[in-house]
């Protein structure tokens, strides 16, 4: 069994989870809180997640 | 929810390509013959109960700030599982599926499910649905290559995943007629648009059936 | 003059999404918008070929002299999310102008196929670093053209007198389609 696998997966889910963490703690700057146009976007988990559509239709009437 | 519904919803009414729109990067790019669409389709089948099943397991356990690292981590480790287990086991289906293995990755069925589904649910509506939504998947992509196969090539055919020089049914039914276009990128999309089309005329009917029942 | 050929094949010839369907999904989902779509494209554009660079550089330096290259898939997108995390709060720090126009569309690149699907095929193509570099330029670049071209033609659409059954995705994908055709024609070209 190689250890380096272990090791590298190790370091790699480290480094992942540092950066969302240290993501989720940097408040967005002054002004940014609202401007996007659908609350889905800021959700990783899919691009075509069905709060986009809505925000779309109330944007664009 | 009782537990027939969970596993029902995946196959018409929340249809992961036909209603959801999700995962079309590989429902568009596979569905070229009857055989690659079957083998794609128990690919995701056996991804997404797999996925469900572990996630639903450990949601007590998984901190909630990092719960989307996580699910990625356990997704991608499963993917590459099955994408061994497809090498060794059913090489000619890898080989034509190619890079489309390793996509199922970041296909929004799998992370979504997990994301909204089973990491709320037990084990038992986690799998039902992850059944539901991956037959509902396969489903889909079967429809989509019938129509291809059938209109670009001029005739159906499958093979044993496992062992590809066995036909289970080769039928040809027009050579000369056939128009290659729709083996082609540019069909997959005109097939697809045409099928949304059509399920969105049935939902317009049933809507206006509907309306006139209230007026009266 | 190798790498002006793979540019132009990649963009135009076998482009990304009208061809090899990687990144549909965003060209349905994001804004029907023309500026949003170029700045979903500016974003896509910078994190695929940073990542192309990073994920090649792991490939050839780490997975292979540790003889591990069955973790690829898993190296390549915790690298890719990272990167996208990482790309975010950087410019959430350092410039708030930038982030507002196109820091907003950074976290769906991490379930762009694009991505993940550009850093796949340099290591089965076997390019070298350079090689990489211009095939993740040319992929971005084509993917953008597309959307923008997508979000113009879709703007128009919503005025179209379009039969009710395919307003909405199914006449947008057939539009897809025709667009697949055009650039069909010019297979030759390379």
């Amino acid at each position: 069994m190689n250890l380096w696998a272990i090791v590298w997966l190790a370091l790699l889910i480290a480094i992942f989870i540092g950066t969302y963490i240290w993501n989720k703690k940097t408040p967005q700057p002054e002004g940014c809180e609202d401007m996007s146009e659908c609350s889905g976007c800021h959700n990783i988990a899919c691009t075509h997640h069905s709060a986009h559509h809505e925000e779309e239709i109330k944007d664009e009437y | 929810m009782n537990k027939f519904d969970t596993f029902k919803k995946g196959l018409f009414i929340e249809n992961p390509i036909f209603v959801l729109l999700l995962g079309l990067c590989s429902a568009l790019a596979i569905t070229t013959s009857l055989t690659n669409a079957l083998g794609m389709g128990m690919a995701v089948i056996c991804v997404l109960i797999m996925s469900n099943v572990i996630i639903s397991l450990l949601r007590k356990i998984i901190p909630n700030e990092i719960r989307i690292p996580v699910f990625i981590v356990i997704i991608a480790t499963l993917v590459k599982c099955v994408q061994m287990l497809m090498n060794a086991f059913t090489p000619a289906l890898y080989e034509s599926l190619g890079v489309f293995i390793p996509l199922i990755v970041v296909n929004c069925i799998i992370l979504g499910r997990a994301e909204s589904f089973a990491s709320k649910n037990g084990v038992v509506d986690s799998l039902l649905d992850a059944l539901g939504m991956g037959l509902g998947y396969t489903f889909a992509v079967l429809v989509i290559s019938f129509f291809r196969e059938l209109i670009g090539t001029g005739g159906l055919s499958l093979f044993n995943p496992f062992d590809a020089s066995q036909v289970i049914f080769q039928v040809q039914l027009f050579g000369d007629y056939s128009v290659s276009l729709f083996t082609q990128p540019a069909g997959a999309f005109i097939t697809l648009g045409c099928i949304l089309a059509f399920i969105q005329c049935l939902k317009i009917r049933k809507e206006r059936k509907a309306k006139k029942v209230e007026e009266k | 003059m190798e790498l002006v050929s793979l540019f132009i094949g990649l963009t135009f010839v076998n482009n990304v999404v009208l061809s090899k369907f990687y990144a549909v999904c965003p060209l349905l989902g994001v804004s029907k918008k023309p500026k949003n779509a170029l700045n979903m494209g500016y974003a896509v554009t910078f994190v695929i070929v940073i990542a192309s660079i990073v994920t090649h550089i792991l490939y050839h330096f780490v997975l292979v002299p540790l003889e591990i290259t069955y973790l690829d898939l898993i190296t390549f997108i915790l690298v890719i999310a990272s990167l996208v995390q990482f790309v975010e709060m950087f410019l959430k720090k350092t410039s708030p102008e930038i982030y507002k126009s196109m820091g907003v569309y950074l976290p769906l690149i991490t379930t762009n196929c694009a991505v993940l699907g550009v850093a796949l095929d340099n290591i089965s193509a076997n390019y070298n670093l350079i090689e990489a570099t211009v095939a993740g330029l040319a992929v971005s670049v084509g993917f953008t053209i597309v959307i923008y071209l997508f979000a113009t033609i879709r703007e128009r659409l919503e005025i179209a007198n379009v039969p009710e059954s395919f307003k909405g995705t199914p006449i947008a994908l057939i539009t897809a389609g025709i667009m697949a055709c055009a650039l069909a024609g010019i297979a030759g070209l390379v």
